[in-house]
């Protein structure tokens, strides 16, 4: 059976005066049903643009969108804008960052939900304002039956974001897309909506889709994770991949770079040198090469000439686009959880360390 | 750095109070209560938000002590309130032996040269129309003090010292990116040598890369010219990684003190004990059948309740899942529970093995 959402080689580019703006350049990958995929990469990565192409929320826009998005066999890039506003809300949904933002504040929670629960099904206002109620009971919201009728700014934080879930639940969605939907949160807070997320997509079976920047977030609910990186893939595998034998420098860097709770106190983070690069400008071959601490290991200048494919290396469904070979991926992994950077390790051809089982 | 000419009225400022010279920050029943008014005629106080609520701390010269609570609990006004951006209701902050708690701005002002200040989002911290020599610069321009070669080549080398580029001294802030934004800022902060800084959030706003950048670098400042920090953070796993001390805010009271290898390994506050349970964990559970699973954490229900009206007793009860009715009658004391570690708690944690240890 096909996926519910196929996505291949989507690019969206941006004309502006200084450039064009290449937010996302050939991302491709497939999600199942009752399936989440983690999308992870720092601010500018082009992780939301993604999100919002697929939602069709850049008609109107500037951007230039090439390539092929299927929800359930259907493609969207092409379709007619009035076909993906049909679907929009009832197939596919989203919860956005900033719940205060993202609802009207002069409309109750209760109309916003009962709006767009009426433009998808023919139901009457008695019977849509019990359904909001009914929904949102279900993401945990105390006495829904008065809150229905008090507005976005009367509810608190968590519970703006669980009616915004409501919200996007209305129509039983297909595919569920969460764009940063805890970071504006506490954490007991975001505990809580973490919980509620994957509560609900065993209970409705939707395809969720959930963008952060947060590695810990993604673990905790993606089975599988894409890492993005100036409008690109470099890595791509199920969760128990990434985080247990991560093959590319940037999810190492990234990985290196926090702090964890989890672990015995390092002495020292190990950041990812320099800053990203311009979408504009992005640097030629690999576009990570100019923060890699691993070019001199590739040797010769194939990182600053050759863009590296998306390929598997060892496992199936778990890609990387590196030009590491595969030994030394495993090699510089084992090297980087022990403590050891590149420049620590002398003539890193010229022994083998002892073979760690990476952690 | 060049040496800073003496201005007399440093000497002066704020009364000398006998203190145990090792201890630079010494804070005493710190109270902050803001009121709440009504009527515009007659404007009458009608209850108080008691942001912080009496707190005790001190900072040992050399060390970091860190902040952390969930929004709302008053760590922010706590920060404003050490460097007197604020006037507390009560209590006493005693800086370096001389009490500052009601100090004028004016007697203030000699004494910012010592006390400074990190704020959380780099891009409204910065003026965009000043250039970066003249942010840096500035605090020696406002201070009326001269420096031997000249505010340019101390700038410079400030610049250096952040690991930024000296020859950026006339470019504008929007030229920089978020990391090195917080870069300038630090910069500024360490203009006059002060003696403790206060870090609100210092790295929140930026990509994980560069959190790792930004706290390496505050980690390399403090060993080189011996500050002494407050951190105030909502990100567990920061504070630990930077501090010696940790104290845990709920409500505008600490709840727990203790040195961070304590708190973080044997957490006793069941806040605190639900705090840490509740971070995400870069590191994905599954069993053996390959199913997810979910962790085991301990869920805090509900939001925090309102400053306004903060519960009576221990203001955790209606949060806790130990609470009994001792709770809701007697507020529990910060005590020390074993030599270095305090606690707010009737029923503190992981306390079964101090009953074999003499306290």
């Amino acid at each position: 059976m096909a996926p519910l959402l196929e996505v291949d080689d989507l690019r969206i580019h941006f004309q502006t005066d200084d450039g064009i703006v290449k937010s996302v350049d050939g991302i491709s990958f497939g999600l199942e049903r009752g399936r989440t995929l983690g999308i992870v990469g720092e601010s500018g990565s082009g992780k939301s643009v993604t999100s919002l192409g697929i939602m069709g929320l850049h008609h109107g826009t500037k951007a230039k969108i090439t390539g092929y998005i299927r929800l359930d066999g259907e493609e969207l890039v092409n379709a007619t804008p009035g076909r993906v506003r049909e679907l929009r809300g009832s197939k596919m949904a989203m919860i956005f960052q900033d719940p205060l933002s993202a609802m009207h504040p002069y409309y109750t929670v209760g109309d916003q939900i009962v709006e767009a629960y009426r433009i998808h099904n023919k139901v009457t206002k008695d019977a849509a304002r019990q359904h909001a109620i009914d929904l949102l009971g279900r993401v945990g919201i105390p006495t829904p039956k008065t809150r229905v009728d008090d507005y976005p700014h009367q509810f608190s934080g968590g519970m703006r974001q669980r009616a915004m879930i409501a919200m996007a639940l209305s129509c039983d969605p297909e595919l569920l897309i969460a764009d940063e939907p805890t970071t504006a949160l506490d954490v007991t807070v975001q505990a809580q909506i973490l919980d509620l997320i994957s509560d609900l997509q065993s209970e409705f079976g939707s395809a969720v889709i959930i963008i952060t920047h947060d590695l810990g977030v993604v673990a905790e609910l993606a089975d599988d994770i894409l890492v993005m990186y100036a409008g690109r893939c470099v890595e791509y595998g199920s969760a128990a991949d990434i985080f247990g034998r991560p093959d590319h420098p940037y999810t190492w860097g990234l990985l290196s770079s926090m702090p964890r709770l989890d672990r015995e106190k390092t002495t020292r983070l190990v950041p990812i040198p320099g800053t990203p690069p311009s979408l504009i400008r992005v640097p030629p071959g690999c576009p990570f090469h100019p923060r890699c601490r691993y070019t001199e290991v590739v040797g010769g200048n194939r990182c600053t000439t050759e863009v590296p494919p998306l390929r598997e290396a060892v496992t199936s469904g778990h890609a990387a686009a590196c030009h590491l070979t595969a030994d030394q991926r495993t090699r510089q992994w084992a090297d980087l959880s022990a403590g050891k950077l590149p420049e620590d390790v002398k003539a890193p051809d010229a022994e083998e360390p002892e073979a760690r089982e990476p952690v | 750095m060049s040496e800073q000419t003496e201005t007399p009225s440093l000497a002066e400022a704020g009364t000398a109070v006998a203190s145990d010279g090792d201890v630079l920050l010494q804070v005493t029943d710190l109270v902050r209560h803001f009121p709440v008014t009504r009527g515009v005629v007659f404007r009458h106080k009608v209850g108080a938000v008691r942001a912080v609520d009496g707190i005790n701390l001190s900072v040992t010269r050399g060390r970091t002590l860190g902040l952390v609570g969930e929004s709302g609990c008053g760590k922010t006004t706590t920060g404003r309130l050490l460097v007197r951006l604020d006037e507390p209701t009560g209590g006493q902050i005693v800086i370096d032996g001389r009490d500052v708690t009601h100090l004028r701005q004016g007697q203030m002002r000699p004494l910012r040269r010592e006390i400074q200040m990190i704020f959380q989002d780099p891009y409204s911290s910065l003026n965009p129309r000043h250039t970066v020599g003249a942010i840096v610069g500035a605090p020696f321009r406002l201070q009326k003090v001269k420096v031997p070669g000249g505010v340019k080549g101390t700038v410079q080398e400030l610049l250096e010292l952040v690991g930024l580029n000296p020859e950026h001294y006339n470019r504008y802030p929007y030229e920089f990116s978020g990391g090195q934004r917080q870069r300038i800022g630090i910069a500024r902060t360490l203009a006059l040598r002060p003696k403790l800084i206060v870090a609100d959030e210092p790295v929140s706003a930026l990509d994980v890369s560069i959190q790792a950048q930004v706290v390496n670098l505050l980690e390399d400042l403090q060993d080189e010219l011996g500050l002494t920090y407050v951190v105030i953070a909502h990100d567990l796993s920061v504070v630990r990684h930077i501090s010696d001390q940790v104290a845990v805010m709920y409500l505008g009271k600490i709840v727990e003190l203790a040195d961070q290898d304590k708190l973080y390994s044997k957490p006793r506050h069941p806040y605190t004990v639900a705090l840490m349970s509740a971070v995400p964990v870069p590191e994905p559970l599954s069993s053996p059948t390959g199913q997810r699973e979910r962790r085991k954490r301990i869920r805090l229900e509900g939001d925090v309740p309102s400053p306004l009206l903060p519960p009576p007793a221990c203001r955790f009860h209606t949060r806790c899942w130990k609470a009994q009715e001792i709770c809701r009658t007697t507020e529990p004391p910060l005590a020390e529970l074993i030599p270095g570690h305090q606690v707010a708690c009737h029923f503190p944690e992981n306390t079964t093995e101090d009953a074999r240890q003499p306290a």
